[in-house]
C-alpha cells in the first residue's frame, strides 16, 4: 500500500518533469501564433475578438448560465450587501448556538 | 537557556507594540517615508525571527509557558505556546516580513505611510498575541488590538467610499463580535473562577465535583450550563473572525477596500486567529468537560457543516466576480470553511489536516494577494477584464497569482496539494465522505474562478502600456513565498511530522495542563 502523499508527491515530480519537457518542446517549435480559426458555438458571447482563443471567461459564462438560480440565489438572497440583511443571519446563526447550548448545557436535575 | 528563549518570546509582542506605538512620535521628528518602510522592515525582521526561534524551541524541548512581570497564573497573565500556536505564530511571523517588506513598493512615498505601519505593526502585534497567549481574557485584548488594526488598515483608502463603507461595516460587526466575547468570558469567570486556559482545562478535566464556580459554587448544573453558554457564544464570535458561514459577510468587503499588503495578512493570517481560538476552546479547553460533552459535539458538528456550507457558496460567489480582489476574498472564505470543517472532526488526522491547510493557505493566500496588488497596480485596475497581457509587464507577479492559484485549488506539486489530500484523508477517516465531495466541487469552481484570471494575463494581449514596474524588493517577497508554497509541496515527506505533532497538541489537553503546572513549580524552586 503505497502512501497517498507518496504517491501525490511521485505524480507531482512526474508532472514537474514532464511539464518542463513540454515547455522545452512548444520553446523550440513555436510559431509566435496560434493558426487556428476560433470557435464559435453560435450562443451569445463575450467579446473575444482580441484573445488567441475563446477565453476561460467565456467558459465560465457558460457554467454561470447553467448554475443562474443557485447564482442568483447567493447573490440576491444571501449577498445582498446590506448589512441588515447580514445581521439577520448572524443573529439567526447565534441564537440557534445559545439555544443548543442552553438544551444541551443544563443538566437536568 | 531556557531563559532567554521564555524572555524572547515574552518581549516580542510588547516590543512590537512599542514599535507601533513609537511610530507616531516619530513623525513630530520626520516624515520620511523611506526612514518608516526601513523601520518596519527591521521591526518585522526581528518578529519573523522570534517567532521561527520560538517555534524550533517548542520543537525541541516542548511547550513554552513565560510568566508576565512574574505575575504569576491565575491571577497573571502567562504565554503558554504549544507546537500549534508556534507554529502558527512563526507563519504569521514570516509572511507578515514578506508583506512589509512588499509594503514599500506598494506605498512608496504615499502621506500615510507612518500611520499605515503603526497598524500594521500593531496588527501583527494583536496576531501573535492572540496565538501565545494562555489567557482568555488576555485574548480578548489581543484580538481587540489585532481587529482595531484592522479597521484601520481597510479604511486606510480613506478617499474611496468603497473603503470607508467596508471598514464601516467591518468595525461594526467585528466590535459587537469581541463585545460578545467578552460576555463570554463572564460565563467563563463565573463558572470557574479564572482565566487562565490551562486552569479551565484543569478544573474542567476534575469536573466530577465541581465546587468550583466562583458566583455558583454549590451548582454543577448552573456550571455546566455557564461553560455551555460560554462556548456558544465564543464559537460565534471566533467564526466572525475567521469568516465561516454565516458570519463571513465583512470579509470580502473589507479584504478587496485595504490596500493589498493588508489584504494578503488578512486573508493570509488575520483568519488564522478565529481558527486556531476555535480549536484551543472546543478541544483543548472545553474538550475534557464531561458536563458539556453533548454541547461541544452538536456545536462541533454544526461546524462541520457550515464550513462544508462556506466554501459551496464562497466557491460559487467567486465564478460571478470580475474583481481580482473580491474573487480572492471569497477563495479566503471557501478555505476557511474546509478548514473550520477539518477542526470540528477533533481527530489527530482532522487537526493535522487543518493546521497543514491553514499554513498552505496562509502561504498561499498572502502570495496571491500580494501578486494581484502588484497586477492593479501595474496595470491600474482591479477588474479582470483590464488585467489583459499582464505578464508581460508583471512576470514575476503573473507567475505568483499562477502558482498561488494552482496551490489553493489543489494541483500538485504545490502545498495546497498536499494539504487538501490530507483534508480528504481526515474526512473519509471520520466517515464524513460527503466533505470530500464539497471538496471537489468548491474547488472545481474555484478553478473556474481562477481560469478567468489566468487566462487573462497569459492569453489575451495587453490592452494598454503601463507605466509602472515591480521593484526588487517587492518580487523578492513575492518570490519569497513562491518558494515556499513550493517547498510545502516538495518537501512534504520530510515536515509532514511536524504538521501533525503540532495538530495534535491541540488535542493534548493534559499536556496543555501540565506544562503551566511544570512552569509554575519551576518558577517557586520545585524544579521541572
Amino acid at each position: 500500500m503505497v502512501d497517498p502523499g507518496t504517491l501525490g508527491l511521485i505524480f507531482s515530480v512526474t508532472a514537474l518533469v514532464g511539464g518542463l519537457i513540454l515547455a522545452v518542446i512548444v520553446a523550440v517549435t513555436k510559431r509566435g501564433v496560434r493558426e487556428t480559426e476560433p470557435y464559435l458555438c453560435g450562443e451569445s458571447e463575450a467579446d473575444f475578438s482580441d484573445s488567441i482563443s475563446p477565453s476561460a471567461t467565456e467558459v465560465q459564462w457558460g457554467l454561470e448560465k447553467t448554475l443562474s438560480s443557485w447564482v442568483s440565489f447567493v447573490r440576491t438572497k444571501i449577498h445582498t450587501g446590506v448589512i441588515d440583511d447580514w445581521w439577520s443571519l448572524m443573529i439567526a446563526w447565534a441564537a440557534i448556538l445559545l439555544i443548543v447550548s442552553v438544551v444541551r448545557g443544563w443538566v437536568w436535575p | 537557556m531556557i531563559v532567554w528563549y521564555e524572555q524572547l518570546l515574552g518581549a516580542t509582542v510588547p516590543a512590537l507594540m512599542a514599535a507601533a506605538f513609537l511610530i507616531p512620535i516619530m513623525t513630530l521628528a520626520t516624515k520620511c517615508a523611506k526612514l518608516y518602510h526601513y523601520y518596519a522592515s527591521t521591526i518585522a525582521a526581528f518578529a519573523a525571527l522570534s517567532t521561527v526561534l520560538t517555534y524550533k524551541y517548542v520543537v525541541d524541548n516542548g511547550t513554552l509557558v513565560y510568566f508576565f512581570g512574574g505575575w504569576f497564573p491565575p491571577v497573571g497573565i502567562i504565554y503558554e505556546v504549544d507546537q500549534f500556536s508556534a507554529l502558527l505564530g512563526a507563519v504569521t511571523g514570516t509572511v507578515m516580513l514578506a508583506v512589509t517588506v512588499y509594503s514599500r513598493w506598494y506605498l512608496g512615498d504615499h502621506e500615510g505611510v507612518a500611520w499605515y505601519y503603526t497598524m500594521l505593526l500593531g496588527l501583527e502585534a494583536g496576531m501573535l498575541g492572540s496565538l501565545y497567549t494562555g489567557d482568555v481574557f488576555n485574548l480578548f485584548v489581543m484580538l481587540e488590538v489585532m481587529s482595531v488594526s484592522a479597521y484601520g488598515l481597510v479604511a486606510y483608502h480613506r478617499r474611496t467610499k468603497e473603503a470607508v463603507e467596508a471598514a464601516l461595516k467591518y468595525s461594526l460587526i467585528g466590535a459587537t463580535a469581541t463585545t460578545i466575547y467578552f460576555l463570554a468570558l463572564l460565563f467563563i469567570y463565573g463558572s470557574f473562577g479564572t482565566l487562565n486556559m490551562a486552569d479551565i482545562a484543569l478544573r474542567v478535566s476534575t469536573s466530577a465535583g465541581l465546587p468550583i464556580g466562583r458566583f455558583v459554587p454549590q451548582n454543577p448544573g448552573l456550571i455546566s450550563l455557564g461553560a455551555s453558554i460560554a462556548l456558544a457564544l465564543s464559537l460565534w464570535v471566533f467564526m466572525v473572525k475567521s469568516a465561516v458561514f454565516p458570519t463571513h459577510f465583512w470579509l470580502p468587503d473589507a479584504h478587496p477596500a485595504a490596500p493589498s499588503p493588508v489584504s494578503a495578512a488578512l486573508s493570509g493570517l488575520f483568519v488564522n486567529v478565529g481558527l486556531y481560538a476555535i480549536a484551543r476552546f472546543i478541544h483543548t479547553i472545553f474538550g475534557g468537560y464531561s458536563g458539556i460533552d453533548t454541547t461541544v459535539q452538536a456545536l462541533s458538528y454544526s461546524l462541520l457543516i457550515l464550513g462544508g456550507v462556506s466554501a459551496i457558496i464562497a466557491s460559487t460567489a467567486m465564478i460571478t466576480q470580475y474583481d481580482i480582489k473580491r474573487l480572492i476574498a471569497y477563495s479566503t472564505v471557501m478555505h476557511t470553511g474546509l478548514i473550520a470543517s477539518a477542526i470540528a472532526l477533533g481527530t489527530p488526522e482532522g487537526m493535522y489536516a487543518a493546521t497543514y491547510h491553514i499554513t498552505t493557505h496562509a502561504v498561499g493566500k498572502a502570495l496571491l494577494f500580494l501578486s494581484a496588488g502588484a497586477l492593479v497596480k501595474v496595470m491600474g485596475s482591479r477588474y479582470l477584464s483590464d488585467l489583459s497581457g499582464a505578464q508581460k509587464y508583471a512576470p514575476v507577479a503573473s507567475a505568483g497569482a499562477l502558482m498561488a492559484a494552482m496551490s489553493l485549488i489543489g494541483l500538485p506539486p504545490f502545498g495546497g496539494f498536499f494539504s487538501k489530500l490530507a483534508l480528504y484523508k481526515a474526512f473519509v477517516d471520520a466517515g464524513q465522505v460527503w466533505m470530500v465531495a464539497v471538496i471537489l466541487v468548491s474547488s472545481a469552481l474555484a478553478l473556474m474562478a481562477y481560469m478567468k484570471l489566468v487566462h487573462t494575463m497569459f492569453f489575451r494581449l495587453p490592452k494598454t502600456e503601463a507605466p509602472e514596474r515591480v521593484t526588487a524588493p517587492a518580487n523578492a517577497a513575492m518570490i519569497a513565498l513562491i518558494i515556499g508554497i513550493i517547498v510545502l509541496g516538495v518537501l512534504y515527506p520530510l515536515i509532514n511530522q511536524y504538521f501533525i505533532t503540532s495538530g495534535a497538541s491541540v488535542l493534548d489537553r493534559l499536556g496543555y495542563i501540565s506544562a503551566a503546572v511544570r512552569a509554575l513549580t519551576s518558577y517557586f524552586g520545585g524544579g521541572a
